[in-house]
């Protein structure tokens, strides 16, 4: 933990002045804020960060990538323009080309992109006929709503996220819809005219949420960096509708840990701000099983039964999780012959007990 | 030396590029029907960047050596071979064009 408090403290400095050992560097690269490092150590002197040169070649190469990734996002979204869908970026590149000084600052492995889930054949289409495949992952309304896409192209691998529900968790996945970001939503000109993004005080509360709901409350650095410049940066107006669309989107727990998490690592957020959601009370509070990275994949499933209304819709989830698509079941075990899928059904059952009952890290 | 005289244009008929400056470094990556080509990443320094930001299709290859020569204080004479060469050397990886006609980057 030393590593990690000598990190945010360097970080938190307005102008660092001292040197940050190798171990606070690694730790940075962990949370992937390296390059937030380089570009600061760039800027206040190269001396404040062993093995700067090595940590100026990621910077290069970092965005190099970005740089790329955000040409082949252009292409995307204008292909989306094109044929009418309307479409969302949303966390890693939207944050990148909204908050960040510069974008390749904002590491991200994938680009985000939120649907109406009527757009979602025609998407996959478009991106199908852009050189896009599908990647091999399980699907299902309940417990999938996204999908990922991947082309190859030369030496880099692009991917797209498509969501029609912004998160899994059946509690979360319907707490902000399309249509309400939509009514919100602003354009991102420095990637295209086409571009849209929710504002910056959804895009809050979708930063509180995307923690907690697929990373259990993790306390991965470049996440409350997101927090922090989003929180840091709103006006008056801005913070009293976070407060408001926080509360009628029953996110107010969600939102007072993100933002106290946030505040711990690297200061900044408003103070009002974080008071208006402390009192979150039993109203919207937060099930343990999400406030722990230690919580088990049974717990998670416990929270997606206990959300959902009457035995249709909990046999659903149930019939996703255990009998996903034969085409995924294929692709995780190749060698069994089509005759003995049923055998790899089980296979799957069995070998994935452990985990479901263990802790996720 | 290349015609001095024709506008500069960035990129070429079948490249597009991409770019990304970090401190006084410009880095120029080309793009070949929608494929990085690593080998031929580009990186301009001050100077360099200074040229790029001129490039535009307005300005003949002569006027940024001007402009060069202005900014840096450098002997005109100077500052047009140094243009030249960049110029050509952006020419050869694809990054850029010259062209008699008056225009604009698309």
């Amino acid at each position: 933990m030393a590593a990690y408090h000598e990190l945010t403290a360097w970080l938190r400095a307005d102008v660092p002045t001292l040197k940050l050992s190798r171990d606070a560097l690694d730790e940075a690269r962990r949370h992937g804020v390296h390059l937030l490092v380089a570009d600061r150590a760039g800027r206040a002197g190269r001396g404040l960060v062993d093995g700067f040169d090595e940590l100026a070649r990621e910077l290069r190469a970092a965005a190099i990538v970005e740089a790329l990734r955000t040409h082949e996002l252009r292409r995307v979204v204008v292909a989306l323009a094109d044929h009418d869908i309307s479409a969302l970026l949303f966390k890693g590149a939207a944050l990148a080309h909204s908050v960040y000084p510069q974008p390749y600052l904002r590491p991200s492995t994938d680009s985000d992109i939120l649907i109406r889930p009527r757009d979602r054949d025609t998407f996959f289409d478009i991106l199908r006929r852009m050189g896009y495949q599908p990647e091999a992952r399980t699907t299902g309304d309940l417990i999938m709503p996204q999908r990922c896409m991947t082309r190859r192209a030369g030496p880099l691998t692009h991917v797209i996220d498509v969501h029609w529900k912004l998160v899994n968790p059946v509690l979360y996945a319907d707490r902000l819809t399309f249509d309400t970001l939509w009514s919100n939503a602003v354009g991102v000109p420095s990637l295209s005219t086409s571009a849209r993004m929710p504002d910056l005080a959804d895009h809050l509360l979708i930063s509180c949420l995307h923690r907690l709901a697929h990373h259990q409350n993790t306390s991965h650095l470049i996440w409350l960096y997101d927090i922090h410049l989003l929180a840091s940066g709103l006006d008056e107006r801005r913070r009293r509708s976070v407060v408001e669309r926080g509360r009628a989107s029953h996110l107010e727990g969600v939102c007072h840990v993100g933002l106290t998490m946030a505040e711990d690592a690297f200061g900044g957020v408003d103070s009002l701000l974080r008071q208006a959601f402390a009192a979150a009370g039993d109203r919207d509070a937060v099930p343990d099983a999400f406030l722990s990275p230690d919580a088990s994949q049974v717990s998670l499933l416990q929270q997606d039964w206990r959300a959902l209304r009457g035995l249709k819709p909990r046999l659903r989830l149930l019939r996703e999780h255990l009998f996903p698509p034969v085409a995924y079941v294929r692709t995780v075990y190749p060698r069994i012959p089509a005759a003995l899928v049923p055998l790899a059904y089980l296979l799957r059952v069995v070998r994935g007990a452990p985990k479901w009952f263990g802790s996720r890290t | 030396m290349g015609d001095m005289s024709r506008y500069v244009y960035r990129g070429a008929d079948d490249k597009s590029f991409v770019t990304r400056r970090i401190g006084g470094e410009t880095i120029l990556v080309p793009v070949t029907a929608e494929v990085a080509d690593l080998d031929s990443v580009y990186t301009l320094n001050e100077v360099g960047s200074f040229v790029w930001d001129l490039i535009d299709g307005r300005r003949s290859a002569q006027a940024i050596a001007e402009a060069v020569s202005a900014e840096y204080d450098v002997a005109i004479e100077q500052a047009t071979l140094d243009v030249d060469e960049l110029v050509t050397a952006l020419e050869a990886k694809g990054l850029a064009r010259r062209d008699a006609r008056l225009g604009r980057n698309s």
